[in-house]
């Protein structure tokens, strides 16, 4: 299939999910009656916590930040058969090294500063996915396992810093310090506290999906996740490719992370990533693993976790129903996907003889 | 009497008419043969037959009654079963939990003693072997396909459809299968045979039903036809599977294999001291039974495999410890014995496959970026010249007959310009007019002063197209042979009986 019927599809393919988040509205605003809550009123405000302003807009894109990242990230490593479910240890990783660098180069200029942290979070993704990465290539271990328990390592890692070294006393919650304001990123459009990982993420999915569609190595990447037997005998080193698929995924995880660090919080704390590394299995998926697609399911998962929020804070829909209703759109979307799929699949079987 | 009586079949997908006007009928107590190419129809009818596929106009009639075949609930209720080219098996389950998987009688909860002697009495009335305990994917191909016939056998049908049982066999498994297959017609049930291999036509069955593009072209007796004829019908016009290469002089050696051991995958030494060379112009073929150590000597020349000791040059280089990438970029073109798991991408469509292994080459890329301009017009070029059909480049290779698979891999192959080809198997499972096409290529490329190894089970391709023939046995080259050595003297020698034997057993006699 040619780049441009893969960007014509991902065009094409979004009546599909529109279509589906209506009938999701649907079905939510039923239950949401059902079960006695205004439910006109409901949706209006998990469409309003994201379009009523400018501010909730960039704030909706600014969630979406981290899962574009994270999405892409899996997205990518999905291609080449590597079932990266590392991401969030990844993103993990990449957070806590920018925030390290910006917090302890106080004294650097701006753009060194950022410049440093840029590739300190990029390489320390990289780094943490590389260990799961050579067993896999070498020694066929499951990234699965390996991936899951380096989220558990980063996990602890950022408490231990938080709790620790890097521990800011004059908070009362567990957090760091914040960076040196220098590396803070600006912020595009003012009143809203838009910072630049969106619009960057949309360029690397666009770079990442001309990376796979248009270039050698993708082209490897995606014979060896389809089959690496045939690949080795096409002379393309299974391990290596392996190893470089998964570690340019480690790579924008950590970027991902670095922008959530030097755009939104500018500190560590615990729960920086709320599983955005698991979500983006879901947003990957979602978007048919296609790069460029990740951009809209990334903006959806935003959308609803902001919606959700602000169901709760002030209709007061309880935690629970925001997720069931957030679940509806997802499975609906993911339906919607699937028919899609099916029906390319058939498209080949019709052609064979 | 005829048991079964297919009328005036008509099937389409979507627009594609895959039976057309068909009409088959079986007798009780014969192998029907189902002849035909690729493509032909014969699993279509034989799925409507058995109720998998619902088709558009026609009757069906079982032992003289009128039958809709809705399902195969039906067909089985009507004494039909079906053993299909893909087997049908759970792996993880044992073969007595297979055979008697949503069997009515085997009830709610599943007595499993009793039921592994119901499969041991089985074994007993048809003459096999099975271990009713051992789980599936335990087993060699060959099993598994008794067990689907087993299973078959029973839900206590009469009438069996095997769609190209032999497929996936090895010569003496399908041995086997034919001779069990005969016992079961002398028993009174009747066997639909659906295969495009000419011998087991001739050799096995009783009619033969020959199909051309979703139509049928004639049913006959086997008595009243022969092979030369029923290929013609199948393929519509004459065809040529005889030697047709020429004797040729050959130029240096390019290909020179010297003492090499190899081990298999349980670590056994399986290809032992082997040494020859095959020069410019010259097919050397390499006959053998399956399992003598053909697999790994292909698999170490072309590189998947590392050797326990020898050497192996490549156009008078040493490429003994050489990357695969290296041996094909000095001129070696590989056609695997396993096609879809080694030679191809199936997801991707046709002209990424063309690209296989050329994709950072100058001629498809431009640095790091693809070419696809350039992709798209070779793989075009291709396409036409080796009649890969259909043409749609952009189809995945996946959704193409295996004789189209094989078609793409050969170009790519010979389009790389190797000056030695490394083919191994290079027409199994292909219906004839692929086979007719791909040994010509062969030819043609010997022609053009390619160092040709071909590997092959099939003695008749060994003997159409080598040179010289090598007879591998138990890993070791046993002998030499010239193309014209009658063929009960190459019989003889790949079952492991060397031919100072053979002379004295000749010599016992006269
Ligand atoms: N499920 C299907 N969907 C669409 N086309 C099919 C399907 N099955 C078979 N065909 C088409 O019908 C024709 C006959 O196929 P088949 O019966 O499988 O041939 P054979 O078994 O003789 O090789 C082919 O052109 C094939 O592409
Ligand atoms: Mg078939």
């Amino acid at each position: 299939m040619n780049p441009k019927k893969h960007i014509k599809d991902a065009l094409l393919g979004a009546w599909r999910p529109a279509l589906a988040i209506l009938g999701a509205v649907l079905v939510s605003a039923l239950l949401l009656r059902a079960f006695g809550y205004d439910a006109g009123h409901s949706l209006a405000m998990l469409y309003d916590a994201s379009f009523s302003n400018l501010r909730v807009f960039g704030s909706m894109l600014n969630r979406a930040c981290p899962l574009l990242f994270t999405g892409i990230a899996v997205a990518i490593a999905y291609r080449g058969s590597v079932f990266n479910i590392g991401a969030d240890g990844q993103f993990l990783a990449g957070a806590i090294v920018s925030a390290w660098i910006g917090i302890k180069g106080g004294g650097l200029p701006g753009p060194l500063l950022i410049l440093l942290m840029v590739l300190g979070g990029t390489l320390a993704g990289a780094a943490w996915a590389f260990l799961p990465g050579f067993l896999k290539a070498r020694y066929e271990i499951s990234e699965v396992i390996t991936t899951i328990m380096f989220n558990y390592i980063a996990i602890q890692l950022v408490g231990y810093l938080v709790r620790g070294p890097l521990r800011d006393m004059a908070q009362a919650e567990p957090q760091s310090y914040a960076i040196a304001a220098q590396g803070w990123l600006s912020y595009l459009i003012p009143k809203t506290k838009l910072h630049p990982g969106f619009i960057i993420g949309c360029i690397v999915a666009v770079v990442i999906f001309i990376l796979l569609f248009k270039s050698w190595f993708g082209y490897e990447v995606r014979a060896v996740g389809y089959n690496p037997i045939a690949s080795k005998y096409a002379g393309i080193s299974v391990t290596r490719t392996t190893l470089a698929t998964m570690l340019l995924s480690g790579a924008l995880c950590g970027l991902g992370g670095f922008f959530e660090v030097a755009g939104a919080s500018h500190y560590l704390y615990e729960s920086l990533s709320s599983g955005y590394g698991y979500t983006a299995i879901a947003v990957s998926i979602l978007a048919g693993n296609n790069p460029i697609g990740v951009i809209f399911s990334a903006s959806l998962f935003g959308f609803l976790t902001l919606g959700a929020t602000a169901m709760q804070r002030v209709i007061g829909v309880s935690a629970q129903f925001t997720s069931i209703v957030q679940g509806i759109i997802i499975i609906f979307v993911a339906a919607a996907s699937v028919k899609g799929l099916q029906k390319t699949r058939r498209k080949a079987e019709k052609g064979g003889h | 009497m005829n048991v079964v009586e297919m009328r005036g079949i008509y099937k389409y997908f979507s627009d594609t008419c895959a039976n057309k006007n068909v009409d088959f009928s079986l007798r009780k107590g014969e192998i029907h043969a189902l002849l035909g190419e690729n493509g032909a129809g014969k699993s279509t009818l034989m799925n409507i037959l058995y109720g998998l596929y619902t088709y558009d106009a026609g009757t069906i009639t079982v032992n003289g009654a009128r039958v809709d075949m809705e399902n195969p609930a039906t067909a089985i209720r009507h004494g039909i079963g079906m053993v299909h080219q893909h087997f049908m098996l759970i792996p993880q389950l044992t073969v007595t939990q297979n055979i008697f998987l949503c069997a009515k009688e085997a009830g709610f909860v599943l007595n499993m003693p009793t039921l592994e002697a119901r499969v041991e009495e089985m074994n007993r009335r048809f003459g096999f072997r099975v271990d009713p305990s051992a789980f599936v994917w335990q087993l060699p191909v060959g099993i598994q396909q008794k067990v689907e016939i087993l299973k078959a056998l029973a839900r206590n049908i009469r009438i069996l459809i095997l769609d190209e049982p032999s497929a996936v066999l090895t010569p003496k498994e399908s041995d086997e299968l034919f001779s069990t297959l005969q016992s079961l017609v002398r028993e009174g049930y009747s066997v639909i045979l659906i295969t495009h291999k000419m011998q087991e036509v001739l050799d096995f069955s009783d009619r033969v039903t020959v199909m051309r593009a979703g139509e049928v072209v004639d049913t006959l007796n086997v008595s009243d036809t022969d092979a030369h004829a029923l290929a013609n019908m199948m393929v519509g016009r004459e065809v040529f599977l005889q030697r047709q290469t020429k004797p040729q002089p050959t130029g240096e050696p390019m290909l020179e294999v010297c003492d090499l051991t190899v081990k298999n995958d349980k670590k056994l030494d399986w290809v032992k001291n082997i040494s020859f060379q095959v020069r410019a112009g010259e097919i050397v073929g390499i006959a053998g039974v399956d399992g003598n150590g053909q697999l790994e000597l292909g698999e170490a020349i072309a590189g998947g495999r590392t050797l326990e000791s020898g050497s192996i040059r490549l156009c008078g280089k040493d490429i003994t410890r050489s990357s695969i990438r290296r041996r094909l970029d000095m001129g070696l073109a590989h056609i695997p014995d396993d096609r879809q798991k080694k030679g191809l991408v199936l997801q991707f469509p046709i002209k990424d496959n063309i690209l296989l292994s050329g994709q950072r080459s100058k001629q498809y890329a431009n640095g790091f970026f693809l070419n696809t301009k350039k992709i798209e017009a070779r793989t075009r070029t291709l396409v036409e010249r080796f009649d890969v059909r259909p043409t749609d480049i952009n189809l995945p290779a996946g959704s193409l007959s295996g004789g189209n698979q094989q078609k793409v891999i050969l170009a790519r192959e010979v389009d790389r310009g190797g000056k030695v080809l490394l083919a191994f198997q290079p027409t199994r499972g292909l219906d004839i007019g692929a086979i007719e096409f791909v040994r010509a290529k062969l030819v043609e490329e010997r022609a053009k002063g390619a160092a040709i190894l071909l590997i092959s089970t099939d003695l008749d391709e060994i003997r159409s197209l080598s040179d010289r023939i090598l007879v591998m046995y138990e890993g070791h080259i046993t002998g030499e042979l010239p193309y014209n050595a009658p063929l009960e003297q190459i019989g003889l020698m790949i079952a492991g009986h060397d031919t100072t034997t053979i002379e004295k057993a000749r010599g016992d006699v006269q």
